[in-house]
Order: C-alpha cells, then structure tokens, then sequence
C-alpha cells in the first residue's frame, strides 16, 4: 500500500529513475514466461522479485535489459519508452548467478570492460576502476584473473562492473544463491549499502525469503508470469493479497473456521481470532483460516489440547510442531522468553495472539 | 626425480591466495620417501615407453651424427638439407601447413555450425562422425580418393561428361594439392573433435554481460570470443600440422613413393629402393622429422603461454 | 553475425542453459554442414559404386568374389588380427595398472602421464620404425624378425587413443572409494582387479580395445617397412594391379573400422548424457 521511495540520490549526485513494465507478455513454445506482466518501481528503489521457480522472474529481468523482447507490453525507463531498444543501448547493469565474469580478462579489465567498449580514455578508465574496486573493497585484488578469486569476490567484480558504465537501473539475478551463508548476508548488506549511496533504481531476484525481507523496499511476489503483490515487506508478510503470496512469503497455518461476526472468527483448535472483515461473508458461514505461527499462543492445560510432536530452538524463537485432537499439524512459533511454558508438557493449548492473515471460503 | 620433484612442488597450498605455507621438514622427508613408493606402479608403464619409443627415437638421432663407421660428423645433416631432400622437407612442411590450415577453418566453421543447431540428432551425428573419421586414414582412404577423384574416379568421369575435365585444369590426385585435399578427411573431422568442448564452453552470460554493458557482437568476438577460443584454435592447428606431417601410409598409397615428401624419402631409404650416398642419411631426416614436431611443440607452448596467461 | 547463447556441457543446476551456443545464421549453418557432409560422404558413395563397376559400366561384383577367392586376403587378415589381439592384450596388461595406479596413488601427476601418452605423436611412425631398425638389429630374431615387433610397437603407437580412454573411464568412476571400500573389506590387489576394477572399467577397456585394434587393422608404416605383409600393406599390393578390387577392400576395410568406432562413439556420449540429464531435458524446450 504505502510505498516507500528514495529521491534524494546518492553520493554521485544522480538519483534513480522509475521503472515501468505495462502488459508484458513474453512465451517461449507453450511456455508462458510472463503474461500481462505490470510492474511499477519508484525511483531509487530496491525491489525484489520472489517467487517459485520458473514463474518468470529472470525472464523479466531479461526483459528489462534488453535481452529478451517482449511478445506485447511495454517497457519505460524514465520517461522513455526503450521496449526496441537493444541491450547494448539500454544503459543497464546486471549481476549474474555466477560465472558471468569474461574469464580472459583481470578484475580490472572487467570493470573496465563497458568504458572500453564506450571508447572512453586509459586514463579515464582507470580512474573509474579504481573507484569501483575501492567502492568493493578489492583493490588489492585488482589484477587477479576471475579463478582466483573467490565466489564471493567473483560477484563484487561483477557488480562493479555493472556499476561502472553508470547504469540507469541495475539488475541483479539470483547474485548470492552460489555463495555460501555467510559471505552471502555480508555481500547482501553491501549490495544494499551501495545501492542505498548511488541511488540506483535496483531488481533483485533472491529464492531467499530472509534475503527478500531484509534488503528490499518493495517485494514484489510473482507467480506463474503475472505479479501477485507489490508491496513493503512488512506488508507483504503481514498482509498478504493473494493465498499464494499467504503461502510463499512465511509460513501460514491453515485451520477450518466459522464466522461469528465481521471481525470475529472461530477457529478450531486455536479460539476465536480477529480479521479484517472485508463483507465477504455472513456470520455462521464455514471458512478456512491462514493464521501465522507467530499469531498463536500456547499455554498449559486446558481441554482443546495439542501434541507436542518436535520443538526446535530457532534463537529468539522456538518452533513447535504440534498435533492437534482432528490430527492436524500445526506450527507455532513463540518467543524464547516463553520457552518455560514448553518446557515439560507433552501437551498445551492454543490461544490467538494476533489477526488473522486471509479467510477463505469453503472449509471442509 | 623429476616426477617425485613435481609431487612435492605441487603439495597443497591453501588455495586462493596463493602462497604457500613452508612444510616441516619432517613431513617434507617422509613425504619424499612416500613419493618414490607411490611412482613405482607406473615403472613398468614407464620402462615400457623407454624401451619402445625412446631408444628407438634416441638411437635415431644419435646414429645420426655417425658416419657408417661410427665417427662423429654433421655431413648426414649436410646431405638431409640440400637437394630433393631439402625439396622434400619443403614440401612436407608446406603441404602440413596448408592442409592443417584449410582444416583448421573448415573445421572450425563446421563446429560453429554444429554448435549452434539446436538439433540433437546433427549434433550426435556430427559428434560420432568426427569421433570416427578423426581415425580413419591410411590405405583405405587412399583408394576411396582414388575411386572418386583419381584418374578413373566416379566424380571425375562424372565431370567428364558435364564437360570439365579435371585433370587437364591441373589437378592431380596424386600430388601435394591432391594430399592436402585427401587429408582434410581425417584433419577436419579432429578440428571438430578438439573445437566442440571450447565452444561449447562459451557462456551465455558472457554474452548477455557484454551486451548489457554495451558490447556489440563483433566487439563481444574482438574482446571475449576470440581470446577465449584462439589457444585452443592454436593447440588444433599445431595438432594438425603433426598430424598430416607424419603421415606416410596415405601418400604411399596413393603415389607409390614418387612424391618428394620426408616421410616418402625417409621410407624409401628404408626399404632400400634408393641408392643413398650416406649410410646415414634416413637418420638424419628422422631426427629433422623429430626437430620439426618439437619446434611446432615449442612454438605451440610460446603462443599458449601468451594467449592463455588466465588459465594459470 | 555470430550470436552466443549457453553452455550445454556445463552442470546441472545452473539456470539458464537451454537453446543454441551460437545463433549463427540458418542457412551458413545448412550451407556449411552439407558441404562438409558432402565432403565426407562422396568418397564412399564413389567407392561403392566404382568397386561395383564392370566394364561399360556394367554392375558386377567380381572385385569382391575375387578378392575372398584369393588365399591371401584370408591370411594378411589373419595376420593383422594376430598383431591386433596382441597388442589389444598387451595395452591393456601394461595400461590397466598403470592407470588405475595414477588415479589411487598419484592423482596430481595425472596429467603428466596423460602429457606422455601423447609422446608417441612426436615420433613419427616412419622414424620410430627408422629406429627399431637401428636399435634392435641385435636383438634374437623370435622378437624383431616376427609380427612380435609390431605388437610391441603398436602398443606405443596406439596409445595417445588407448590411454584416453581408459583414463577418462577411470575418472568418471569413483576409483579412489572403491578401492578403499575394498580394500577396507579386505580384498588383495588381484581380486580388487577382479571384482572390482574390471567391470567399473568395462566401457573404457572395451573403448579401448576396439581403438587400439582397430589402429592395428589400418597401420601401414611400420609393417611395410619392417617388410610384414599385414592387410593394409596387401591392400597396397592389390591397388598397384587391380583398382576396383582395391577400392572394394577399401570400402570393407573403412566399413569395418568404422562400425565398432561408431559405436563406441555413440555408447560414449550416450554414457555421458546420460550423466547430465537434467541440462539435456532443459535443451529440449528451447
Ligand atoms: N530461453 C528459453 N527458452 C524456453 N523456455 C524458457 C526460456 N527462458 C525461460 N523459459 C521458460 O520460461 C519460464 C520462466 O523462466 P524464468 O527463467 O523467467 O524463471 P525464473 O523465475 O527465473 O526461475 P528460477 O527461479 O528457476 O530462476 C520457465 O518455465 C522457463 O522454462
Ligand atoms: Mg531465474
């Protein structure tokens, strides 16, 4: 709902432009890539795509750079409409999965790569380099060929590169998921950092829901070539438009319910919840409920009992994975501070402690 | 020695930064110790090749620097580069050149070709095509030049009669030019074999990174492609020149020994149909055979160390 | 001209990797695939029809009865067998356990012996028999005045094909856990060949073999020279009297070259996509 945008332009003085993807509709054989595909991106932002595997994210990306044309839509940069534009002439960057440095070249001739083919001057270049190896911290390794370098350093020389031809929007696909766990949330904050400075209009494509909430302005959640929501992170999780967007972003429990008024429900094992009432259903009617495990509460004892099947530590939370009387699973997850409740018991109760995320129609 | 010097020049350095840390000497002891157990299975392996490929190579070269009597003296080499034996070395050089050159391009056209179909029967096709005629050559091939372009070939009588007559425009299929062609049949067919894996190699997002910094196609190629792909282009071509260089069965076959090229004259020595002046000679022109595959290995590794100086 | 797209050898798991590696043109790549495939495929088709070939281009196919008509065909063939089986034998006593050895014991010199089983291609094949002739003169003649030598020498000569393809067969295996896991369950060096080695390495040691006997079959040189009458030096004798029937024996010899060579082509590089399914399922969408 709320957008959050960042106009005021980084430390080179430039500020980003907005982004705008109008029906795009993109197929490959009988595969629909993208259909009517409408994404709009503020300037500045950092927006990440999410979503399953093979529901177009990259093929928007690629979309975006040029290197994909659209069967039908638009693309707009700016004010431009650049949807027949070559890559070549689009001024965009982009950050591979991996191996997308030219092997036969130094980190620095990789930077440099696009001021080469720009004509730009030695001198120039090189100024420009040693800027962007500074800005990535490896200007130690600037004459190293990309096998010596470590994943890691292999994807900072790729964005600098991306980042040196000053592009327009970056574009960046899947950058950390072939570095391991560690460097990649370093590397993630220093994408943002970066990002954050220059100002840059910026796509970020992450299987990583952790990565997504973290780095992202906006999250725009995809699904089988459409968008499914476009919003805050915060918003997305805690108020999710669609089911699928309730399913994928989180984890969601789902339990059969009844309404009792229009900001009540009841649902089984776990009481009544609160909802935002939408006027979609009368009272009475039978609906099924998508409740965060963070929006339940345990206590001991009671009638309504669960099995505690597992309990697992998690640091400032403990999951726990509970049976319930109907032989339905159910996770909750409740802060650390609380883990005396669970300590002992083999069985607790459930309570709500937050709104409902969706209901639906139609439970069983 | 060297084998064991290699095994603890290249024991593990932490990898990356590529230094390496300083090994007590213990370890660098007993380690030695291992090292010479761990070469001995391979001695036989070893001995073998010693036996049957270096005294023989040896013994060529050493012979000759003799005279029949066994005294030293270079006039073997004095004979080997002067007159048709000169010629001859001329020739073969030329004819290996020109052929592994044609090969090279037509080879290199042909993978490109294949690679870029997205048909997987041409590309099996291709693949097992080349992996079998890469090893044909010899005799056979001879003949079957022979049956379709030789003085009676089906393709010639064929051109005959639509009016062209390929003998009287200067073509012979028994001579140089008719060796390059016949040899493009095993040359081009390994140009393939030894491009396919480099450029299938080639990424896409090496192309879509160039792109999208601006590259054009021709300066993906001038930048990227054609570094990437040159030492292996290099290596074929090297690889080709040897190749057709000491090729001996296919000429004889097809000219029956009257074409000066130093595999011929060298055979023909061998079998005595030539009345030489030198006991020695054919010596001399082995070791001048050998001398060129090496200076062709030598020049290849030069190039490679240029071109290539990522890899390492 | 030349469009670049993905990688088709490269692992699985990494996206993008469908459709062409280059997007050059249709037709250069018609134009140039038929031409070359023409270039190929003439000289058989000429040879077919030439060994066919009577007079006033009548069809017989005396070339052929005549040639099995003659003793000799039977006994050069025979003979090239011989040597063939020999050095088939011969390769693999001395490869298997070399091979096997450098993989175990020796895995960072792998290289280096592979740089050596392509020594022989330095040597030409007219100067090493140059050198036999000097170096083993000496030596009794059950070794250097029998098909003997040529087995010994072929072993060498064949072997930059011999070595790759055991080696190669080696390193798609996982040879290093298997011989521990035997060795672990306690089994001796014979019976890890045995039980063990042996059957991994059947694809590589059949690859093997049928390269080596086949250079065997085709090798010239070195038995002409050393004054062996094997079956190409006949075909060479054939083909200075009657053309057509050399032609004809031309054709079955390429023939019978070529149909074990194809196959071990096709296993080959079934057994290898076979390995990357997942890469060739994506290719089949572009
Ligand atoms: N070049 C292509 N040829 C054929 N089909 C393609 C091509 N590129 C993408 N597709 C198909 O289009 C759909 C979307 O692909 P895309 O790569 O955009 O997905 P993605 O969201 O990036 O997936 P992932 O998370 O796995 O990277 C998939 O079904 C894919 O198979
Ligand atoms: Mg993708």
């Amino acid at each position: 709902m709320k957008t959050k945008t960042n106009t005021q332009g980084g430390r080179y003085g430039r500020s980003g432009l907005p982004v705008e993807f109008d029906g795009i509709a993109r197929n490959f054989k009988d595969v629909a890539a993208l259909k009517s595909f409408n994404l709009h991106a503020d300037p500045g932002e950092l927006i990440v795509l999410l979503g399953p595997s093979g529901c177009g994210k990259t093929t928007a990306l690629r979309v975006l750079a040029g290197l994909e044309m659209p069967d039908s839509g638009r693309v707009t940069i700016g004010n431009h409409d650049v949807t027949s534009l070559p890559a070549a002439k689009r001024n965009i960057g982009m950050v591979f999965q991996s191996y997308s440095l030219f092997p036969n070249m130094t980190a620095r001739e990789n930077v440099e790569f696009g001021l080469r083919v720009r004509g730009q001057k030695q001198s120039d270049r090189t100024a420009r380099s040693n800027e962007l190896l500074e800005l990535i911290g490896l200007k130690d390794q600037a004459d190293r060929y990309p096998h010596q370098l470590s994943g890691g350093q292999q994807q900072r020389v790729a964005l600098a590169r991306a980042l040196a031809i000053k592009p327009e929007v970056l574009v960046l696909d899947e950058p950390l998921s072939a570095l391991d766990a560690k460097v990649r949330s370093s590397l993630r904050d220093e994408i943002r950092r970066i990002q954050l400075e220059l100002g840059i209009t910026t796509f970020f494509v992450t299987h990583d829901q952790e990565e997504a909430l973290a780095i992202a302005d906006r999250i725009a959640v995809m699904h089988q070539g459409q968008l499914e929501q476009l919003d805050t992170p915060l918003a997305v999780y805690t108020n999710p438009a669609t089911e699928f967007v309730a399913e994928f972003v989180g984890t969601v429990n789902r339990l059969p319910g009844k309404v009792i008024n229009s900001n009540t429900v009841e649902v089984a094992t776990v009481g009544p919840i609160n909802y935002a009432y939408d006027g979609a259903f009368p009272s009475g009617s039978q609906v099924e409920v998508l409740v965060r495990p963070e929006s339940i509460g345990v206590r001991d004892g009671g009638d309504d009992t669960c099995r505690v099947l597992a309990k697992s530590f998690l640091g400032s939370t403990i999951k726990l994975t509970l049976l319930d009387k109907s032989d339905r699973l159910i996770i909750v997850a409740i802060p650390t501070s609380e883990a005396a409740l669970v300590a002992n018991s083999e069985t607790v109760s459930l309570y709500s402690r937050g709104d409902a995320l969706l209901v639906k129609d139609g439970a069983r | 020695m060297t084998l064991n010097d290699e095994l603890l020049d290249r024991s593990p350095s932490p990898a990356g930064d590529g230094t390496s840390v300083p090994e007590p000497a213990g370890r660098i002891l007993r380690g030695r110790r291992r090292g010479w157990k761990n070469v001995a299975g391979t001695l036989p392996f070893i001995a073998y090749l010693g036996v049957f490929l270096a005294v023989p190579a040896v013994s060529v070269i050493a012979t000759a620097f003799q005279d029949g009597k066994g005294n030293l003296t270079l006039s073997n080499f004095n004979e080997a580069i002067h007159g048709v034996y000169l010629k001859s070395f001329i020739a073969s050089i030329q004819l290996s050149f020109v052929a592994a050159l044609v090969a090279v391009v037509v080879g290199l056209l042909a993978a490109l070709a294949v690679s870029s179909t997205s048909n997987k029967i041409v590309r099996s096709l291709v693949t097992a095509g080349s992996g079998v005629f890469a090893n044909t050559g010899g005799v056979p091939l001879a003949f079957s030049f022979v049956a379709t372009v030789g003085n009676f070939g089906i393709v010639t009588k064929l051109l005959q009669s639509a009016g062209f007559d390929l003998y009287s425009h200067g073509f012979s299929l028994y001579s140089v030019t008719g060796l390059a062609i016949v040899y493009q049949y095993f040359l081009i067919p390994l140009m393939i074999l030894i491009m396919l894996p480099p450029i299938q190699a080639l990424r896409k997002e090496w192309v879509d990174a160039s792109e999208s910094l601006g590259a054009s196609r021709s300066q993906f190629w001038r930048w990227i492609g054609i570094p990437l792909l040159a030492p292996p282009i290099f290596a074929a071509f090297i690889v080709l020149f040897t190749d057709a260089f000491a090729a001996y069965a296919t000429a004889q076959a097809l000219t029956s020994g009257t074409i000066p090229l130093v595999p011929i004259q060298l055979g023909a020595l061998i079998s005595g149909n030539v009345l030489a002046g030198q006991t020695n000679l054919g010596d001399a022109l082995g070791a001048g055979m050998i001398l060129i595959v090496v200076i062709a290995g030598l020049i290849y590794a030069t190039i490679q160390r240029r071109t290539s100086k990522w890899l390492r | 001209m030349v469009t670049i797209a993905p990688d088709i050898t490269s692992k699985p798991g990494s996206a993008n990797n469908s459709s062409d590696v280059l997007r050059l043109g249709r037709p250069f790549r018609y134009i140039v695939l038929t031409l070359v495939g023409l270039f190929f495929i003439v000289p058989i088709v000429s040879s077919a029809r030439f060994s066919f070939l009577g007079n006033h281009n009548s069809f017989t196919i005396s070339a052929y009865t005549q040639l099995f008509g003659t003793a000799q065909f039977w006994s050069t063939l025979f003979l090239s067998a011989k040597v063939g089986v020999g050095t088939v034998f011969l390769t693999l006593l001395l490869l298997i356990p070399t091979v096997v050895w450098v993989h175990v014991r020796l895995p960072k010199l792998r290289r280096v012996f592979e740089a050596a089983s392509l020594l022989p291609l330095v040597v030409p094949s007219v100067v090493v028999t140059l050198g036999v002739i000097t170096s083993f003169r000496g030596l009794p003649n059950i070794i250097y005045g029998t098909p003997v030598i040529l087995s010994l020498e072929y072993v060498v000569l064949a072997l930059p094909f011999s070595y790759r393809a055991l080696d190669s067969a080696v390193q798609s295996i996982d040879l290093k856990t298997l011989v521990e896991a035997g060795q672990s369950l306690g089994s001796g060096w014979i019976k890890l060949l045995r039980y063990v080695l042996l059957p991994n390495l059947r694809g590589g040691i059949i690859g093997a073999s049928i390269l080596t006997f086949a250079f065997c079959l085709g090798e010239f040189a070195v038995a002409s020279l050393l004054s062996f009458t094997t079956f190409p030096v006949f075909l060479v004798q054939v083909g200075q009297l009657a053309a057509s029937q050399a032609v004809a024996l031309s054709l079955l010899a390429l023939l019978f070259t070529w149909i074990p060579l194809a196959v071990i082509t096709i296993v080959f590089s079934q057994r290898r996509a076979k390995r990357s399914t997942p890469v060739l399922d994506d290719l089949e969408i572009s």
